[in-house]
């Protein structure tokens, strides 16, 4: 029986500056991941898993790639009559700028919020690799009697957003501080929200009221007025926050129990199908320790690197450390080594430096 | 109901039964092939592709996995508001209940639901061959010759003609004689089994082809013959790029391994004329250190640590350090375990190949070439630690530690 009490929002664009020219022409949700991901697959993926049948999308620039992506929500099972899937596009008044916060930006989608029957909203980011299971996060929600549940991982906190929180929590996982400043060893945010949907609306209402700009700031200045729970991602779990934390979230990919924890049989993530052909290996290819989508010609080496669908490795070639998206061709004999190859780059001149490579969609080089 | 121009209808009832255990418990269009697709995926893309957009799916033997798999057609864009694709197994009637007898009645026992559509033409396919064609071609010189029925053929080698429905013609395409099988063909054009009809035609000689005491109601051995005889305009339709049939175990591994061979023109993710399939949400392959993969076609949900040479692993293969797997077929959720050795097989769905087992034979293996053949195993078996299966043979049930069969 799968009837759902919950509404999902997800935020197609959180922190798209961080990642500069991979998200210059489209939003965070729509970045490649994994080799044939994108990462709104796994907030998508982890609502539609957990029996969550009406997502709302909000998008604020460069979404036309998220919206082709999504389509009418088929691969997540969000084609619904009851429900589904909906691109919320920026909203703005006449007189005023598209949103600017979070705050806002809920704001915007009030009618939205309001016409929805269900009871609890999970809000979410898409800056996030991790299969979280939202069954148990719900249930936790309601054993714990709590107004809000944030999911936490433990560990070094990313550090690329300068106002990412991180929680202290007494012994039953209620929040008792709130700390913005950096630390090795803390339980920090995934910005995987769980929330009363008329509890949201009034503490939007009234914090617009008050002028204020951030919405997490605003309900955790005043965190004993409300009952705030932690719950804690026990599996694997990577904040996408710089190029840096992108190259290495998808290398992690390498690692069997990440693989085995990411893409969990019993909860998997789902994407829109490209159909391509199985990958073809070559005479004389020698592929080691990488991941390697459909549609890739493989006729060289390739190592310890990620290929999404489509990719091409001449005869010769040598890919080691690598993540190229879609459709990038590696030309004879060219060596590259620490490069992320944006869709339908063509590499031509061999690369090697110590530091990552970024090249854009669709250079030559 | 809204009027269609051209209804296709796809004959998908036989068992395959030289096809043997592989078809044991699935319809030969199920047939798994090319690492994520299965037989039927080629006619239904080719529809797609071609703007045929009603489709009849006649079914009668093991109808569950093929009937699950087509669905609401949506994998090929065949799922309409009006149209689309449509499952029709044999059903009661007042009159009594019939299986499909041969191919003229299947569809006989469905001209109601041609009638739904009112198409001016009906394309007759099968799902039984592996090519990629565009039928609003062949539609198109159909209506331009103003023929009733035009088949599809193909130029086969003169050794090879005495296996095939063989079409004599003119020199304008008018098709004069059809020799099922000659000893001595007097020509190489081979049917390929695919028919355009115009829609009153087949109506009327279907309909005394059923009243007609004696006939096998098939379409070669009746319905073509006596509409020649009465002098409808038949003419051929010349296709000259692959095409291959998968009806026996030797033709379905060398359609396999066609897809590795750089000279044959097969590629099916070709975005003008792409092979769709079903699709089931499973990661990429992950290829270990230890891997060594050559002359081979990997799909998702793979995990490869062991040797592959001209082999064609489908979705969620397991091949284990250590392990060789060559010229084979390892068809989905199969795990090759360290050590063993798989070779010149085609290994079925969900079969667990333990340590150190050998299955298959290479040719120069064998003292009298006479003997060798592709073994195949059937799905969901285990061959436990050991055991070898010797060439040609055809695996039922398990294989014990360490026996030789």
């Amino acid at each position: 029986m799968i009837i759902s009490n919950t509404l999902g929002i997800v935020f197609a664009n959180a922190h798209d500056a961080l990642l500069k020219d991979i998200t210059k022409t489209s939003s965070m949700g729509a970045v490649n991941y994994g080799g044939r991901y994108r990462l709104i697959d796994f907030a998508l993926s982890n609502l539609s898993n957990g029996g969550v049948s009406k997502v709302g999308v909000i998008t604020k620039a460069n979404y036309y790639s998220l919206m082709t992506h999504i389509g009418n929500g088929k691969p997540w099972d969000l084609d619904r009559k009851k429900g589904g899937i909906a691109i919320l596009p920026p909203y703005a008044s006449p007189e005023a700028q598209i949103y600017k916060g979070r705050l806002e930006a809920i704001h915007g989608i009030l009618e939205y919020l309001q016409e929805s029957k269900e009871e609890t909203v999970v809000v979410c980011d898409s800056d996030v690799v991790a299969n979280v299971d939202i069954r148990k996060l719900l249930k936790y929600h309601k054993s714990k009697n709590a107004d809000i549940t944030i999911v936490t991982a433990h560990g070094k906190k990313p550090t690329g957003q300068n106002d990412m929180m991180h929680y202290e929590f007494n012994a039953d996982g209620k929040v008792v501080g709130v700390n913005f400043e950096p630390s090795d060893d803390c339980d920090y945010s995934l910005d995987i929200t769980v929330i009363g949907r008329e509890m949201l609306i009034d503490i939007v209402n009234a914090e617009m009221a008050a002028g204020r700009v951030s919405l997490s700031h605003g309900v955790f200045e005043n965190h004993n007025k409300y009952n705030i729970y932690g719950y804690k991602h026990e599996g694997y779990c990577k904040v996408i926050d710089s190029i840096e934390s992108y190259f290495k979230a998808n290398l992690d990919l390498l690692s069997r129990d990440v693989r085995n924890d990411v893409f969990n049989r019993n909860n998997p993530i789902y994407t829109n199908s490209r159909d391509d052909m199985p990958a073809r290996y070559g005479i004389q290819s020698n592929a080691k320790n990488s991941i390697i989508a459909d549609g890739c010609i493989i006729e060289g080496t390739v190592k310890n690197s990620v290929l999404f669908r489509g990719v091409h490795i001449a005869k010769g070639a040598v890919v080691e450390n690598c993540v190229l998206m879609h459709g990038a061709e590696v030309a004879e004999k060219v060596k590259i080594n620490n490069v992320i190859a944006d869709c339908f780059v063509k590499i031509s001149n061999s690369i090697d430096k110590q530091e990552i490579t970024y090249i854009e969609k669709n250079q030559t080089v | 109901m809204k009027k269609t121009e051209c209804v296709a209808m796809l004959l998908a009832g036989g068992q395959g039964s030289r096809l043997g255990v592989l078809t044991q418990k699935i319809a030969k269009p199920a047939v798994p092939y090319g690492g994520k697709y299965r037989i039927i995926d080629f006619p239904l893309s080719n529809c797609a592709n071609s703007g045929i957009t009603t489709v009849g799916i006649l079914t009668q033997y093991q109808p569950l996995e093929l009937s699950d798999y087509v669905a609401s057609g949506k994998f090929w864009d065949l799922d309409r508001q009006h149209g689309g694709v449509h499952v029709l197994p044999p059903y009661q009637q007042i009159s009594g209940a019939n299986w499909y007898k041969g191919t003229a009645n299947a569809i006989y026992q469905n001209l109601n639901f041609i009638e739904r559509y009112d198409p001016e033409y009906v394309l007759i396919l099968s799902g039984d061959h592996i090519y990629k064609m565009d039928y609003a071609k062949m539609i198109a010189q159909h209506k331009q010759q103003g023929a009733d029925c035009t088949i599809s053929v193909i130029d086969v080698p003169l050794e090879e003609a005495s296996r095939f429905g063989i079409i004599n013609c003119n020199p304008d395409g008018t098709i004069y004689e059809f020799e099922e099988k000659p000893k001595q063909p007097k020509s190489t054009l081979a049917s390929m089994g695919i028919y355009v009809f115009n829609w009153d035609k087949l109506k009327k000689y279907l309909t005394e082809d059923e009243a007609k005491e004696g006939s096998s109601n098939d379409f070669g051995k009746d319905v073509l013959p006596t509409m020649l005889a009465e002098g409808c305009k038949m003419m051929v339709y010349r296709f000259d790029d692959y095409w291959k049939d998968v009806g026996t175990i030797e033709s379905l591994w060398d359609a396999n391994l066609d897809l590795l061979n750089p000279k044959i023109n097969l590629n099916l993710s070709d975005p003008n004329w792409k092979i769709y399939s079903g699709t089931q949400g499973l990661p990429p392959q992950y290829v270990g250190d230890s891997a060594d993969i050559e002359n081979s076609l990997v799909t998702v949900g793979c995990d490869i640590g062991g040797k592959l040479d001209f082999s064609i692993l489908f979705e969620n293969v397991t091949v284990e350090q250590g392990a060789t797997v060559e010229y084979s077929l390892v068809m989905p959720g199969s795990v090759i375990k360290k050590g063993a050795t798989v070779r010149y097989a085609i290994v079925a769905e969900n079969v667990v190949v333990e340590e150190n087992a050998v299955i298959g034979q290479s040719p120069e293996e064998m003292g009298n070439i006479d003997d060798w053949g592709i073994a195949v195993i059937g799905d969901g078996l285990t061959i436990k630690k050991g055991a070898r299966v010797t060439a040609g043979k055809m695996i039922t049930k398990n294989v014990e530690e360490d026996e030789i069969v």
